[in-house]
């Protein structure tokens, strides 16, 4: 036995080690993730009668959603709208108050460890408790927000902040803000702590201060962490569905004034109290949701790819 | 060498825990005549019933001691998929309980045809039996349990306090609204972010001026459409309602109307016969009566907007076929629909089956008004929720941005009939 054959050997176990840890993986991976894709892609080729399966039609059912004057098309650009809004308003308002916040955090102040605690609190919280909570805070009669509001103010006053269908979507996302701004918060502050030392004090002897050490430091060094948190913001996003159907029901009313893809979807997938299923379409919609993130996932990734520092030496 | 008999240890350890739980568990079959017992699962969205229905099948196991009947009751708003899912996996009941009309359709190739099966159902009323029945096939998939009656509940506490009584007619009804008001009293405890409970309250007052039955005929014959001015101003007349509702009504939800009523909060509630119960249960204290939707002076008499909720029946894979027709067929007898009107306050569709009117008098004045005045269908659900966007879902969030102030009546009117266009046939020609 020479010494290449021992080496061969052990390249050899250490592969079929690697393959053994990875199979377990890679075989729930497949059968929970890429296989319903695909066959949510095979369904979305078919026209359905509720649950059974009819004829092969192609890309008919995209061409409903998309372009159609069926009321489904309809209400489908509503929630891309809703989605959309959403969007703008999570990416720039979470994304920016957690980055506040894992400054704040970063500054070393006394009771940073109890901020920080209080910060994640509510991205701890099960969406069942935050409906319920904010359901009841936001009640027109008996909220406490209304009752805060008629303590300062108009005594009669009683706004219904869920059932107005001016407010009701900007009400759903200022919570779904406070639920989620910890999350980015927290990872920012890991990427803040990562910097070393001796570029904050290079930066100090250069006389860089406040807002010039945020844009020509801070940023450019937690461009990986920010990539994160953007996908993980923009998926989530296009994910939304438990914080509307807790807060606005699955209709997403009033009046679809709060509908979202995720909602849109599990009506036409699943029917509801009065409405009817349609697997074909749901299937679709599925499947538009699957593109959208990844395809939006991607320009994110390729804007900020170039914008990455890294430090050498 | 040691190593590899751990590791093998290891990875068949979990063999033995489960075979261990398998042994168990056939040993808890046990003696030989529970061995022979049969168990039948029933599902239903009647969460709220649980206990009545254990009662019922407790009856029924008395006298058939080899069937065990088990009954699971779902969240009504997940009851739909969960079924679904259930009955494609071939997981689903042997006996289930099924949404009436178009609600019904979807299901009709897991269910077995029981119209000649059980005895006395041809009995039951045509437009019970037309909930139960597939529109395709023609034949009656379950046996009917229960009708609904829409009306106006009543506080008779308050409104005797305040010197009011039933109105008889429309203009009526408003003066004694703006009584209330004037009184510090809200005068419906209804709210608009229960989109459903839209559709009810419109299908209590809409038919007194769309014209019940006629329009209703015309409408599903295709000889007119909803932007009939009619039916326009049925919406406008329900639109005038809104400023009778609790302050920040479209933030009211199901629960807190009702809690509005039974808490004494409101003096009226505009809904159906299923509520009964419930108010009963929540405030036994509570003195209620009931009055027809108050219809204009120029009509004779108001309509009652009526339905079948649903039936309940049989899995066409069920393995206990026998048994589980044997529960159907108790659950088409007068001895269970006694016992499900006057324990449940739910109006049975069973024929010779009466209220006891001193067991729940709101029910007995609900049967009452619908043998007094004609009836007429609860539009949507009867008629339009065959294909999607359904009738229901098409004026229930139209009905919303109404009551919103986003949408005129006539715009309700053109949202409702271009949804329910895209697919109704009568009107495609």
């Amino acid at each position: 036995m020479n010494l290449s054959q021992g080496w061969e050997r052990i390249a050899t176990s250490r592969r079929l080690a690697f393959t053994v840890f990875i199979l377990p993986g890679t075989i729930v991976f497949l059968g929970l993730v890429i296989y319903p894709v695909f066959s949510s892609f095979s369904y979305s080729l078919y026209s359905w009668d509720g649950l059974q399966r009819e004829a092969f039609i192609g890309f008919e059912n995209f061409r409903t959603i998309f372009v159609s004057d069926k009321p489904i098309s309809t209400v489908f650009w509503n929630a891309v709208s809703h989605n959309a809004y959403a969007l703008i308003f999570v990416v720039g308002v979470q994304t920016t108050l957690g980055f506040v916040l894992g400054l704040m955090l970063f500054q070393g102040l006394p009771g940073t460890k109890f901020f920080r605690a209080l910060v994640f609190l509510p991205v701890t919280l099960s969406i069942v408790v935050v409906g319920f909570l904010f359901n009841l805070l936001l009640h027109p009669t008996w909220g406490a927000i209304n009752h805060f509001i008629r303590l300062f103010g108009d005594p009669e006053f009683s706004f219904p902040w869920l059932g107005d269908p001016a407010t009701a979507f900007t009400t759903i996302l200022i919570i779904n803000v406070w639920r989620w701004a910890g999350f980015p918060a927290l990872i920012f502050l890991s990427g803040l702590n990562n910097i070393p030392r001796s570029v904050l004090d290079a930066a100090e002897l250069d006389g860089v201060t406040g807002p010039q050490r945020v844009a020509w430091i801070y940023l450019p060094l937690i461009v990986p962490q920010l990539l994160t948190v953007l996908i993980l913001t923009i998926t989530g996003n296009l994910r939304m569905f438990d914080i509307v159907y807790s807060l606005a029901g699955p209709t997403g009313g009033p009046n679809y004034s709060t509908d979202v893809l995720g909602t849109l979807f599990y009506r036409t997938a699943f029917g509801g109290i009065t409405g009817l299923a349609d697997k074909g379409l749901g299937a679709t919609i599925g499947i538009v949701i699957v593109v959208m993130s990844a395809v939006l996932s991607l320009i994110v990734t390729r804007a900020l790819q170039n914008k990455r520092v890294t430090l050498e030496g | 060498m040691k190593k590899t008999m751990t590791v093998l240890a290891i990875l068949l350890l979990p063999a033995f825990v489960f075979a261990g739980g398998q042994e168990e568990a056939g040993d808890e079959g046990g003696g030989q005549q529970e061995a022979d017992a049969v168990t039948i699962d029933v599902w239903s969205w009647r969460t709220e019933d649980v206990e009545e229905y254990e009662m019922f099948f407790d009856t029924f196991e008395e006298n058939h001691p080899n069937i065990n009947v088990e009954f699971r009751a779902v969240k009504n708003d997940e009851y739909n998929t969960v079924l679904a899912t259930a009955l494609e996996g071939d997981q689903g009941p042997d006996v289930m309980q099924l949404r009436a009309y178009g609600g019904l359709q979807r299901y009709t190739d897991f269910l077995l045809p029981i119209g000649d099966k059980v005895e006395g159902l041809s009995d039951f009323s045509d437009s019970s039996l037309a909930s139960a029945t597939g529109r395709e096939d023609g034949n009656v998939y379950g046996v009917p349990f229960a009708n609904q009656v829409l009306g106006v509940y009543y506080n008779k506490d308050i409104f005797e306090e305040h010197g009011v009584s039933e109105p008889d007619n429309w203009s009526e009804f408003i003066e004694l609204m703006d009584t209330l008001e004037e009184n510090d009293v809200t005068p419906l405890a209804n709210g608009g972010q229960a989109a459903w409970m839209l559709e009810i309250m419109f299908g209590a007052i809409g038919p007194n001026f769309y014209g019940g039955n006629d329009f209703y005929e015309e409408v599903t014959d295709g000889d007119t459409t909803f932007t009939d001015e009619r039916f326009v101003e049925a919406l406008d007349r329900m639109n005038d309602l809104s400023e009778y509702m609790p302050s920040g009504y479209m933030g009211i939800d199901y629960a807190t109307m009702q809690a509005n009523f039974f808490t004494e909060q409101a003096a009226m509630f505009i809904g159906g016969s299923f509520e009964a119960a419930f108010f009963q249960e929540q405030n036994p204290d509570l003195d209620i009566g009931v009055f027809p939707a108050p219809a204009p002076e120029e009509l004779d008499e108001p309509y009652i907007g009526t339905w079948a909720d649903g039936s309940y029946g049989v899995n066409a894979e069920t393995e206990h076929q026998e048994e589980a027709l044997q529960l159907v067929q108790f659950m088409a007898s007068q001895e269970f629909g006694t016992m499900f009107t006057n324990s449940l306050s739910q109006i049975s569709p069973i024929p010779g089956v009466e209220a006891d009117p001193n067991e729940v008098p709101v029910l007995a004045q609900f049967t009452s008004m619908t043998a007094e005045y004609p009836t007429t269908p609860y539009i949507m659900l009867v008629g339009f929720r065959w294909d999607q966007p359904t009738g229901s879902v098409a004026l229930q969030n139209s009905l919303q941005g109404m009551l919103q102030g986003d949408l005129t009546p006539e715009e309700v009117a053109e949202e409702v009939q271009g949804q329910v266009e895209s697919w109704y046939e009568p009107f495609q020609d």
